[in-house]
């Protein structure tokens, strides 16, 4: 068996003979094998394998879906496309796995790995092999692109009992400048840090300072959302998967929110010039976005619908992606319209100077300052809004007012959390996230209906797929009714506890 | 973990043969195998190159302090204890032992290593002795290579015997017919006559050439020869072996 494992890596291919010379030195040193790495690295955009520690590498049909480690690992065979979803694996462990891991996202290449792998084994005196060695040369790839060779790496696997023998290897690649890995790290660790992938590159960092003024804040924070939307627009248009463009949408959202929240802090005028625009562009993207929503729930419909209406469904589904497809042309000759160019480019100048725009008293204020207030102002106001929810008559209507409201506070209180005791906060936007879970839940369903009504009388549907649709949006009322139960006894939950000295 | 014995009170019948041989195929099929060596001429260990380390003892040995003299073997999921010189003290040890303690001292041996290894192959030394009982005792399965010959018949009925005196039974004997040369008119009679009987297993092992030279190759038949026709008996007889226990 097997017994320690350590990689090196070699500084320079000049190194390697050196150091085979060494080895050979102490022990007999036999070159069984070589063959050809070929590997693509694959992951979500937002590095939702590698932020769980996992790599899913493929070499032509063959996938290997592996901890960073090495260990555990499972393997399958798979299609060659330039994009992948879970659903495209064959039954078993792979396709299990990844299935709650990258959900609606697609798998694509992160970068390729090209090179060669060489099999030594180590034996004493009697050729009995005392340790394996594996050494690794190549280049990496970032699509077609040769980015840059890779330190050679040299791989020792020792055998049971032997383990002088290891410890004396190890010690020789020691003595001439082989670096080892540092505890944790693992050899595909240094693929990612040589090529500066980082898992986690899509979340915005903020590191708001006490001192700061309002206006530096606001810079900030809309340049680190406008980043995220340009980050996102390419998956938009190439079309990617749905999250480039639900995630492209929030992105919007927020910097719409902090528009509304900051308008003192922003020159008279200029706040509402950008407001409508950002409105406009979420707008533009919004009919493909819920279109998304309605494809990706088929499997729920299907569920709530008698067998006999499974055929239905899926004629009714085929139009809505035959409609989606139509709208996302419109969606994507707007996006690469002039008027959206200069929207991000007047935004980029207009954050760029906000903060020596001395000329605006309000904008000098210490962010802290501005930040309890602005963040206790939609703390009050998503009380109040919860508040009208539980005894109004018209909830639909005020669950929707309320949804908005606690994703103003939740943007607010995110972007300022540095400002407020951590415990408190992590508690209070937990309980709030199970609120707007519900919420959201209830809300997507409410505008499911209105769309399907909407799809009902613009599409041209056959008596059966008209028949199903008449039959879910009966299902969707009930669920609809259902779900606002739920609102509202979360809405209470919520109101219980006294958080107003929170802010 | 299951252990089998390849066990057989007489010589040269190809005991160390089939458990280097079986040791191999079991973890070929995936299993983590440890064989332990306890002929104290150490065949199995010269066959894989493995010598023991200076620090074990036959005594260290009995009280199951093995984990550290476990060595690798070239091979993927097959480990090896190494057999020593002084393994031909045991019966004198275990004679020591046996006034203190009744039972099986196997038991303790190995229980240190329980959940590292699926399978324990034993290469027994021959002769009848208390060690043969304590590893009759010990072993889930009994297997033992016969000859087609009237000794090696005989040995196997000794062995039989042994199992009715400690009361075990003989369902756990796995016997095989072993160094077979069909041309002898000997050996296809004794197989003829015998080869009823449920002890035995259909899977014969041939007399050959390849076997033989694993003292030059130094490695199982099937790692020398991977479709060689004694690699391939022995695949087919652990096979049939794991599937009739």
């Amino acid at each position: 068996m097997k017994s320690g494992y350590r990689t090196f890596t070699i500084a320079g291919p000049e190194g390697v003979e050196r150091l085979l010379r060494k080895i050979r030195g102490l022990y007999s040193l036999r070159e069984e094998t070589a063959d050809d790495i070929d590997e693509q690295y694959l992951d979500t955009f937002d590095g939702r394998l590698s932020s769980r520690r996992l790599a899913l590498r493929q070499t032509e049909r063959r996938f290997v879906l592996a901890a960073f480690s090495g260990t555990p690992s499972e393997e399958t065979e798979g299609p060659q496309k330039p994009r992948i979803f879970w659903q495209d694996f064959p039954e078993g462990k792979v396709k299990d796995m990844l299935a709650p891991i990258s959900g609606v996202r697609a798998l694509c290449p992160l970068f390729r790995v090209v090179g060669r792998r060489r099999h030594f084994r180590v034996c004493n005196r009697d050729e009995k092999v005392v340790l394996r060695l594996q050494l690794e040369t190549g280049d990496l790839y970032v699509g077609e692109e040769k980015r840059e060779a890779f330190a050679p790496r040299l791989h020792l696997e020792g055998m049971r009992g032997y383990h002088k023998q290891f410890q004396r290897v190890s010690e020789v690649l020691g003595e001439n400048d082989c670096q080892n890995l540092e505890p944790g790290q693992t050899p595909v660790d240094l693929f990612f840090s040589q090529l500066q992938i980082r898992p986690d590159e899509n979340k915005i960092r903020l590191c708001l300072g006490k001192d700061q003024t309002a206006s530096q804040a606001i810079s900030l924070i809309g340049q680190g959302l406008l980043a995220g939307m340009k980050r996102n627009l390419p998956g938009v248009l190439e079309d990617i998967d749905s999250e480039f463009l639900h995630d492209f949408r929030v992105a919007i959202r927020r910097t719409r929110a902090l528009l509304s929240q900051f308008k003192q802090e922003i020159p008279p005028g200029q706040a509402g010039i950008f407001q409508d625009e950002f409105r406009w562009l979420g707008s533009v993207a919004g009919p493909v976005r819920d279109l998304d929503v309605c494809l990706q729930k088929e499997a729920i419909y299907r569920g709530l619908l008698p067998d006999d209406m499974h055929a239905g469904l899926s004629g009714f589904m085929e139009k809505i992606a035959e409609w989606r497809e139509r709208q996302a042309v419109i969606m994507r000759d707007h996006l690469q319209s002039a008027r959206a160019a200069a929207l991000f480019a007047n935004w980029s100048d207009f954050l760029s100077a906000l903060p020596s725009k001395i000329q605006m008293p309000q904008g000098q204020i210490p962010c802290r300052k501005a930040a309890r207030k602005v963040v206790r102002r939609c703390f009050l106001r998503l009380l109040r809004d919860a508040r009208r929810t539980i005894r109004g008559d018209m909830q639909d209507v005020s669950i929707h007012k309320l949804r908005i409201q606690a994703k103003k506070f939740r943007y607010m209180a995110e972007f300022f959390r540095g400002f407020f005791p951590a415990p408190d906060m992590d508690a209070l936007v937990s309980d709030l996230r199970g609120l707007q879970d519900d919420l959201g839940d209830f809300n997507d369903l409410a505008v499911q209906i209105r769309r399907f009504q909407e799809y009902g009388t613009a599409l041209s549907l056959d008596r059966i797929a008209g028949e199903t649709l008449d039959a879910l949006l009966v299902r969707l009322e009930v669920e609809k009714k259902r779900l606002l139960k739920k609102c509202l006894k979360r809405c209470m939950q919520f109101m219980k506890q006294d958080r107003t000295g929170l802010f | 973990m299951d252990i089998i014995a390849i066990y057989s009170n007489k010589g040269g019948v190809g005991k160390t043969a089939a458990a280097v041989n079986l040791a191999y195929e079991a973890s070929r099929s995936g299993m983590a195998v440890l064989l332990c060596d306890m002929d104290s001429q150490g065949a199995a260990s010269y066959y894989f190159r493995v010598r023991p380390k200076k620090k074990f003892s036959d005594k260290k040995f009995l009280q199951g302090d093995i984990n550290d003299f476990i060595r690798g073997t070239d091979f993927d999921g097959l480990d090896l204890l190494p057999a020593l010189f002084s393994f031909r003290h045991l019966d004198l040890r275990l004679d020591k032992m046996e006034k203190r303690k009744n039972g099986s001292v196997f038991d303790t041996v190995f229980k240190t290593i329980a959940g590292e290894y699926d399978l324990v192959i034993l290469d027994c030394p021959p002769n009848p002795t208390l060690l043969t009982e304590h590893i009759v005792r010990t072993a889930d399965i009994l297997v033992t290579p016969v000859i087609p010959t009237t000794l090696s018949i005989l040995a196997l009925q000794q062995l039989l015997k042994l199992t009715v005196e400690l009361k075990i039974g003989h369902r756990k004997i796995k016997a095989f017919f072993s160094m077979v040369e069909r041309r002898k008119n000997l050996h296809s009679a004794t197989i003829e006559q015998y080869k009823k009987y449920p002890v035995f297993m259909k899977t014969e092992i041939p007399f050959l050439a390849e076997v033989e030279k694993m003292g030059i190759n130094r490695q199982p038949v099937g790692a020398a020869a991977r479709n060689s026709a004694s690699a391939l008996a022995y695949e087919r007889l652990w096979q049939e072996i794991w599937q009739r226990s």
